[in-house]
């Protein structure tokens, strides 16, 4: 890498086995303060185990681990972390579910109001403060979920395959939404998806993992015009070239 | 709101049937005694007792509220000890584990099998305190472990995401989590409390209470007093029950069903 660019996260030779299963074998790569880097593998093959190595919530097997220079902890640094599952607290409306990570913190003062204020601005759900999860949609649950993530001022952002289960429309705006979420924080964001596409459009640098044990099986760093036009031949070329790559290593599952 | 007539029409001939079984039942009967405990009669029973009491003067009133004070300290007792030993025994397997070996075989004794025991052993309020206890112990307990282990283990990583201390966890995830089953254990074990008056206090000297009114008319063969007041058990028990559930929904409306 070069040194005069800011290395948010490092991993260097991470392995991860369950017991007898060996879910990640030996990766490395680094990932630049305020990048969008998208990684996409099949189904199965590791890839939430790898994110939760990234925040914290799982050692790796060997190998290292860092984030601005030091092994992830949850305890003393802030980590922004979409699930992929549904993951609000459902007897918590959508304003305290954005206060949860700013409670555990305990910054739960003045502040924190306007700070929430800010986040329902940002994700737009502005008027469904006091909603619960079950009274708002699939799309909305994820805007609450990824402004709790961000409320906290999380030095990088990690998303699981965040809108796997949203219906094409719905995820198409979801895109959008957070491309200008992206330039306006200037996160550093992991996302994970199986969906090519979602990574070409959103990703400044697209990972292909392999099947499990993953290896890295190739880094595409994607040169597109903002914005990016899904229907424009250089963002099918990349497409194509991801998905030829995933299916090669969809043969023998 | 068709829909809503119809409910009350359904309600209507099915209550109407339960009322003509009953009337046809005691003309039918062979036994002497049941001839003056129709529907009729138990509402004029119900009636006089209410308004002048009972044999020996004990208004309707002072058996309800004796009966409803002693199910509410019992009830209060199993909540106050199930609830906390629940929780701690739903986080740490190794406690439940270790306190199965009593908890089991106790938990399938009724709490009426306990009257002799309790007669014994202790004295007048704390004997119902007691079998009150045991009868509404074992539902919440059972409730807040179910409740407990059933927390879903992505709502854990949550709150360890941002950091979050094993207090923090509990009191912010585990217990809101488990609310609902607690509080539908509750229910339960309010309902079988309320079942366990009854008989302890048919065999317990206390003169007060419904199941003694019961029991002391049946002795005098005035059927139609202990039926008033098995309708008095009925209705108490029903709104208890519904007090609960209306709670609940209330409480709970975060939650997509409530079951009854
Ligand atoms: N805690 C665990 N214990 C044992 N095996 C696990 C555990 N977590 C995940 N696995 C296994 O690791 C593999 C990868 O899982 P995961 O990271 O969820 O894949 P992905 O997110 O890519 O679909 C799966 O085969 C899964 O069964
Ligand atoms: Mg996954």
């Amino acid at each position: 890498m070069n040194e005069n660019v800011n290395v948010k996260v490092s991993i260097k030779n991470v392995s991860k086995a369950f017991s007898k299963l060996q879910v990640i074998d030996n990766i490395s790569f680094d990932v630049v303060e305020g990048q969008f880097v998208c990684i996409v593998g099949p189904s199965g093959c590791g890839k939430t185990t790898f994110l939760k190595m990234v925040a914290g919530l799982e050692a790796p097997s060997s190998g290292s681990i860092l984030v601005d220079g030091f092994p992830p902890n949850p305890k003393n640094r802030n980590i922004g972390f979409v699930f992929q599952e549904e993951s609000l607290l459902p007897w918590r409306n959508v304003y305290e579910n954005i206060r949860f990570g700013l409670e555990i913190r305990s910054n739960k003062n003045r502040k924190s109001d306007s700070i929430i204020e800010e986040m329902i601005k940002l994700v737009g759900l502005n008027g469904f403060e006091k909603y619960y999860p079950n009274q708002i949609s699939g799309g909305m649950n994820k805007r609450v979920a990824i402004a709790r993530a961000l409320a906290v001022d999380p030095s990088i952002l990690l998303m699981d395959e965040p809108f796997g289960d949203l219906d094409a429309q719905t995820r198409w705006i979801m895109h959008k939404e957070l491309k200008s979420i992206h330039e306006k924080l200037k996160k550093t964001i992991i996302f994970v998806t199986h969906n090519v596409e979602e990574a070409v459009y959103l990703g400044d640098l697209v990972l292909v993992f392999s099947k499990r044990p993953i290896k890295i099986r190739e880094v595409i760093p994607i040169e597109l015009s903002e914005p990016r036009d899904k229907l424009s031949e250089q963002f099918i070329k990349y497409r194509e070239m991801a998905i030829g790559l995933l299916r090669e290593e969809l043969v023998g599952i | 709101m068709a829909h809503r007539y119809r409910t009350l029409l359904l309600g209507t001939i099915t209550f109407s049937i339960f009322l003509l079984i009953w009337q046809l039942v005691i003309m039918f009967s062979p036994t002497v005694f049941l001839k003056d405990a129709g529907p009729i009669d138990s509402i004029l029973a119900l009636v006089k007792l209410a308004t002048k009491g009972d044999v020996e003067g004990i208004s309707l009133f002072d058996h309800t509220v004796a009966s409803v004070l002693r199910v509410l300290a019992g009830f209060s007792a199993a909540c106050l000890t199930a609830i906390p030993l629940g929780i701690l025994m739903g986080l740490r397997s190794e406690i439940y584990e270790g306190a199965k070996p009593v908890l089991e075989p106790l938990r399938f004794i009724p709490p009426i099998a306990w009257i002799p025991l309790a007669i014994l052993l202790l004295l007048g309020f704390s004997r119902y305190v007691f079998l009150i206890w045991l009868g509404a112990f074992f539902p919440i307990l059972v409730n807040t472990i179910v409740g407990i282990k059933a927390v879903k283990p992505t709502l854990i990583e949550v709150a360890k995401v941002f950091g979050a201390k094993k207090r923090q966890i509990v009191s912010k995830i585990v217990v809101p989590s488990s609310l609902p089953e607690v509080v539908a254990g509750m229910r339960i074990g309010l309902g079988i409390g309320w079942m366990c008056i009854v008989a302890a206090e048919m065999i317990a000297p206390e003169v007060t209470g419904l199941g003694k009114l019961i029991l002391k008319s049946a002795q005098l063969f005035q059927i139609d007093v202990v039926i008033a007041g098995m309708i008095v058990i009925g209705i108490l028990g029903l709104i208890m029950n519904e007090t609960f559930l209306i709670f609940e929904r209330r409480m709970f409306k975060w939650r997509r069903e409530i079951r009854v």
